[in-house]
């Protein structure tokens, strides 16, 4: 699974060991919690005990916080252990979930059907079909079943209670992360499951999309500004769906090939952050080849303005300039960025109080220099067009 | 079986979203003998499936043990 990256050590010198304890802490409790989950001869209690150690141990091992902070999906360990539940192929218990999930599609498809035939004939008699429940697919049923039993089970009012007693008072943001990750969890859960049956892909791989691109929105989830804008285009999203479900089917033919020889399979599944790695490296790599135009942005809207992290006072050709999120002001005036090679002289830095860096993405991939380097050296006379897509943006490093 | 106790069993269906058991609980009186036969046959068969109750006990687990701990405070 993931490794920590080596710039941003975890464990803390010393601390090996106790938190080697914890993590096997973990294992165990999970292991039994996977096991009780799918015996439904165990009693209650054994199951209540299983889980509480789960809880127990995850508090221990200060998970709960990230969970309550929005981080736990960017935390390896936790992500390991979610993944761990619903790997084990040859548990008796996961195939007989595996055989529910099975009997519950065939079932969708039996309802389905007849609901398109009594369809048909509302249109023949009514001449049309509005009655008809918009038909789901089967992602889309488990994925709501999954987020009905989490509201029914953890209402707001529920978490809140629970915080209170530890002193804590969460925002609604801060619950619907808890809910969100106990979402999270079943679905990476379910998604385990439902990639051992044949030709369900699609539905695995929509659910362990849900949690990626939760992992990529959480803190620390690996992106920049530009990219988890992107994100909020639809757009965007859905070409970085698009490819991301490309690379979880590769994933998953290899994961497959290798357990059906009987081998350990440790790769991680798709990232966002690592989709959008993808397309940086490509870019470069064409740019490289001279098969594409690093500062080539045909095709983008001009007239627009900068988008900047912060504002940002300095003084630019004599002038007092300032930036902002939403104007450039130069002596008290607005300026617009026309979208020419003209607009970003403008800011050339013969006397820059700040040290600005201009930073923008190109076709996946993202450049960064300081201004005068950029304005001076890179742009020079180029044809080039400016945009406001959130490839492009202003950052102080000052 | 009638057609009250047929949209009961609707209403209990763990199958059936919420838009679905409107459907099907409005669709009924227009609905032939065996389609009706048809319906009660697929919910029947849905109502063993285990799944659903599986899921609601993982859930069910990690919500009670969460509870279990914060009120006493201290990993179990």
């Amino acid at each position: 699974m993931t490794t920590p990256s080596p710039e941003t050590p975890r464990i803390p010198e010393g601390k090996e060991q106790e938190a080697r304890k914890v993590a096997e802490r973990i294992r165990n409790a999970l292991s039994a919690l996977r096991s009780s989950i799918g015996n439904p001869e165990q009693k209650e209690e054994e199951q209540d005990q299983a889980a509480q150690e789960l809880i127990g141990a995850l508090a221990e091992a200060g998970k709960l916080e990230e969970i309550v902070n929005g981080s736990a999906f960017n935390d390896p360990e936790l992500l390991e252990l979610i993944e761990h539940i619903g790997q084990e192929s040859t548990a008796p218990d996961t195939t007989a979930i595996v055989e529910m999930l099975k009997e519950q599609k065939d079932a969708r498809a039996d309802i389905d059907q007849l609901a398109d035939e009594i369809g048909a004939v509302d249109t023949y008699l009514a001449g049309t079909a509005e009655t008809v429940p918009e038909k789901k697919s089967f992602y889309t049923q488990i994925s709501e079943r999954i987020e009905q039993f989490a509201a029914e089970k953890l209402p707001d009012g529920a978490i809140r209670e629970i915080a209170e007693r530890f002193k804590m008072n969460l925002t609604p943001e801060q619950i619907a992360n808890v809910r969100d990750f106990i979402i999270g969890m079943i679905k990476s859960f379910v998604a385990g499951m439902v990639e051992k049956l044949p030709g369900m892909e699609d539905t695995a791989g929509n659910l362990r999309w849900d949690t990626a691109l939760a992992r990529a929105k959480s803190p620390d989830g690996g992106l920049n500004v530009q990219q988890r804008k992107q994100l909020e285009n639809p757009t965007e999203l859905a070409q970085v769906k698009s490819e991301w479900m490309r690379s979880y089917k590769a994933w998953l033919r290899r994961k497959k090939e290798l357990s059906a020889r009987g081998e350990a399979f440790t790769e991680e599944a798709p990232t966002v952050a690592g989709i959008f790695a993808q397309r940086e490296q490509v870019a470069v790599q064409e740019a490289a080849q001279g098969t594409k135009k690093l500062f080539e942005l045909e095709g983008l809207e001009q007239n627009k303005e900068f988008e900047v992290t912060k504002e940002t006072p300095l003084k630019i050709e004599g002038k007092q300039v300032t930036i902002s999120k939403e104007k450039i002001t130069i002596d008290g005036k607005s300026k617009k960025i026309t979208g020419t090679v003209e607009a970003i002289k403008l800011l050339a830095p013969t006397d820059v109080a700040a040290d600005l860096r201009i930073k923008f993405q190109v076709a996946g991939l993202t450049v960064e220099k300081k201004l005068d380097e950029h304005i001076v050296k890179k742009f020079g006379n180029a044809n080039i067009q400016l945009s406001d897509s959130p490839a492009l943006a202003l950052e102080s490093i000052a | 079986m009638t057609d009250i106790e047929l949209a009961s069993l609707v209403q209990k269906s763990q199958l059936l979203t919420e838009a679905e058991k409107s459907y099907w609980a409005t669709s009924l009186p227009k609905m032939t003998p065996q389609q009706k036969e048809r319906l009660i046959a697929i919910l029947h068969r849905a109502a063993k499936i285990q799944w659903n109750e599986q899921i609601q006990n993982y859930l069910s687990l990690i919500g009670k043990a969460t509870q279990s701990y914060f009120r006493k405070g201290q990993p179990a």
